[in-house]
């Protein structure tokens, strides 16, 4: 160890003598990690620190969740931290907001968060508004968390996003991760916040595995909730989106860069409270925006996005019209072809970046 | 219960006033004011009784303290008319049906088991996004619709595509659903299993649990008030019982008295949760007296039971009476449980090889405890089998 640090505190002219025999540092491969087994470790990490936090839902104790989310957890913490309910989301959520009000911090998994509604009013009437109703004298240290969004061949009623829903309501914070880092940072900083957190995963990312940085791997490792992340620098236009469509805004701005345009991807990680910083700064630097989602456009993430633009200094930067590339606005078809079509393509982000440049 | 109604009357028009009359109602020891109930005839009292007279309540006095336990009760009888051999146990409970019903309640039965091997495949092989096989319930599914007229309105849950089946829906219709092709009625936009069909009065299947059951009481109470000769029957599993909804529903039916009948398939398994993490007490046929609702315990893999208990006179008739709404909770033989802890729903987007046919599977498939396996044993023993043998059955299924 001597001879390297030696090595190293002399400039490199010196070296070279040394150079054929020095050490040869590969660097460590990278590692791998899926969305799914980020939110793994990050439940784990959590409910190893603190024993007042505990997991319970449908099918997330011997199934190892519907998903295979919180596969292994039960093995390892048992009947008293990870609990299979009946099936009843008013009854397990309004269990889990009784808990948290009583001290405990409960992850409350919703199988997707189309069954959320029928707990909705738990969530809203009951969890988020609790603190400021009371004063600040209750609060109410929940996360809610499962799959939002489309799937694959899931229909109408197992594909709605509840970004714009959830978004709209004081006293609750929303979170929508896309890569595995994301998830991890977000689930951690969402258990530890003494605020209730809409956790909004997406079940076609939980397979996909993502480049886990060396910082990600640390049991402290947090995400700031409502700090929005430039995952890709450009100059001709803003391109902000949430949760997989980031993805495909990453393939878009690829495809773009070939022909000479340069996209700047955001990708908003929190959806409320929304980091309003981060988006005015980049429009004021490329002058354009389109946002895109996969929820419905009425009175969607899109929306409000162009509304606080237009209300806030950026919007005299702006050349053109902000765009929204957004779900179309039927109820999820269940045949392919119109699944396919229901749902924001790489072809239709380009469609809209290339409108908005009027190229 | 009575009480409650005649104040509900006073209640609605005009709010200021009924504030004082509805107080008067609910004093113990008011008379003459409630009706007459068909269930409950109102006494008279005179203060001087020392009778419980609160309202909404019938019970005699008790100076001990006692607690009912939940499980010191015996748990409610299970009704069968087969043995596991086939045998009709009691004569006189033999339903008698006559022999091309017998035979349509076969058919439906094996073609159901047909339909759902290759839906089944079709799903492990990529072909289709979801399916849910009905391996073990085709009793149930048969067994009620059999007892039902055509006409009588299906709510079901997700599990019922045998009652379908025994009205006659073409295979073609099932397939095109499945596949959401362009042949498919609901121009592909339900996932598969979600059938429905108007003029069989089926309504479409809908993914969230339990929401069937409010909503098939409404349906029941629409078709009492326009005196249409109907009945509703309304499917769920025992795990949706546990939603919000159930209990709504159940109580609806009973103080609106609605002509519904209330049929839980209790499987033993809501995928991974067993009946013991999702209840406690005597099952879903306890909470029926509850609410206020006639109710009994059939064994589900007895077909002729399934019929009985359905469609028998008591079933059928009281609930087109005033006094409404009937529940018939059906355990299913354990031995069902086992491929349908696999097999709950096949969801995962993963593909499997052609021709990944559990041979396990195929084993309990033909094991003695299904209901299928069960009511072949029972034609056996019948004359009709001289007719038409049901090994030609099978393979005219299978064609």
């Amino acid at each position: 160890m001597a001879a390297v640090s030696g090595l190293v505190r002399r400039p490199l002219g010196e070296v070279s003598g040394l150079l054929k025999r020095r050490f040869h540092w590969t660097a460590p491969a990278a590692l791998q990690v899926t969305v799914r087994d980020a939110i793994n470790q990050g439940m784990d990490e959590e409910l190893e620190r603190d024993e007042k936090v505990f997991l319970l839902g449908e099918e997330v104790a011997q199934y190892d969740g519907a998903y295979k989310v919180s596969r292994g957890l039960w093995k390892k913490y048992g009947d008293k931290r990870i609990i299979d309910t009946p099936i009843s989301e008013m009854g397990f959520a309004g269990i889990a907001v009784g808990a948290a009000m009583a001290g405990l911090r409960p992850i409350c998994e919703f199988m997707t968060f189309n069954f959320s509604m029928q707990a909705i009013d738990q969530v809203i009437n009951s969890a988020a508004k609790t603190y400021y109703m009371s004063g600040g004298l209750q609060s109410v240290p929940i996360v809610f968390r499962g799959p939002n969004g489309a799937s694959a061949g899931v229909a109408a009623q197992h594909s709605q996003c509840f970004a714009a829903w959830y978004g709209h309501c004081p006293g609750l914070k929303v979170v929508s991760p896309w890569n595995s880092e994301d998830a991890k940072g977000l689930i951690k900083s969402a258990i530890r916040d003494n605020n209730p957190v809409v956790v909004l995963e997406n079940e076609l990312m939980y397979g996909v595995p993502f480049e886990f940085p060396p910082e990600a791997q640390s049991k402290d490792f947090l995400i700031p909730i409502g700090k929005a992340k430039i995952e890709r620098q450009g100059t001709h236009i803003t391109v902000v989106s949430h949760s997989r469509p980031v993805g495909h805004c990453l393939e878009a701005a690829a495809v773009l860069s070939k022909e000479g345009v340069e996209c700047e991807v955001i990708n908003m990680r929190t959806i409320r409270p929304m980091d309003m910083e981060t988006i005015e700064a980049s429009v004021m630097k490329t002058n354009h925006l389109v946002t895109v989602e996969g929820g419905w456009p009425q009175f969607g993430v899109g929306a409000e996005i162009c509304a606080r633009i237009m209300e806030g200094p950026a919007f005299n930067f702006l050349d053109a019209p902000a765009v929204r590339v957004t779900g179309a606005d039927v109820p999820m078809p269940y045949a392919k072809i119109l699944e396919d079509n229901s749902i924001p393509q790489v072809k239709d982000i380009i469609f809209a970046i290339k409108k908005t440049l009027n190229i | 219960m009575a009480v409650a109604i005649a104040a509900g009357r006073v209640w609605r028009p005009n709010r200021g006033l009924s504030q004082a009359a509805v107080l008067l109602l609910w004093r113990p020891g008011a008379r003459g004011l409630a009706r007459s109930h068909p269930h409950r005839q109102q006494q008279q009292f005179s203060s001087l009784d020392d009778k419980p007279q609160f309202p909404g309540a019938s019970a005699e006095f008790i100076d001990k303290l006692e607690f009912i336990q939940p499980n010191v009760i015996s748990g409610i009888p299970i009704y069968r008319v087969m043995d596991r051999q086939g045998q009709i146990i009691n004569p006189s409970e033999d339903p008698h049906l006559p022999k091309e019903k017998v035979l349509k309640l076969y058919k439906s039965m094996t073609l159901l088991n047909t339909m759902d091997r290759i839906l089944y495949e079709s799903q492990r092989q990529g072909r289709i996004s979801f399916y849910m096989t009905n391996y073990g319930e085709e009793g149930t599914h048969v067994g009620s619709a059999a007892a039902l007229d055509n006409t009588d309105l299906v709510f079901g849950q997700y599990r019922e595509a045998g009652v379908l089946m025994y009205r006659d829906y073409p295979l073609e219709l099932f397939m095109a659903q499945c596949y959401g092709n362009i042949s498919d009625l609901g121009k592909g936009r339900q996932m598969p299993v979600h059938y429905g069909c108007k003029e069989r009065h089926f309504v479409t299947i809908s993914s969230p649990l339990a929401t069937q059951i409010p909503q098939a009481v409404g349906a029941a109470y629409a078709a009492k008030r326009a005196n249409a000769n109907r009945v509703v029957i309304c499917y769920f599993g025992e795990g949706a019982a546990s939603e919000g909804d159930a209990h709504a529903g159940f109580n609806f039916a009973a103080t609106l008295e609605c002509p519904i009948i209330f049929f839980c398939r209790n499987n033993g398994y809501a995928i991974s949760t067993p009946t013991s993490e999702q209840y406690r007490g005597d099952g879903i046929a306890a909470r029926g007296p509850g609410y206020g609702i006639m109710s009994i315990r059939v064994d589900g893999n007895d077909v002729f039971a399934v019929t009985a208990a359905t469609g028998g006179p008591k079933a059928r008739a009281s609930s087109l009476s005033t006094t409404g709404a009937c529940g018939i909770m059906m355990p299913l033989h354990a031995v069902g449980l086992w491929h349908l802890v696999s097999h709950q729903q096949e969801l995962s987007t993963a593909p499997k090889p052609k021709g990944t046919t559990k041979p396990i599977l195929e084993s309990y498939l033909n094991s003695l405890f299904l209901g299928h396996s069960r009511y072949q044993l029972c034609i056996h023993q019948d004359a009709v089998r001289r007719e038409k043998p049901q090994s030609n059955l099978n393979r005219e299924s299978l064609i």
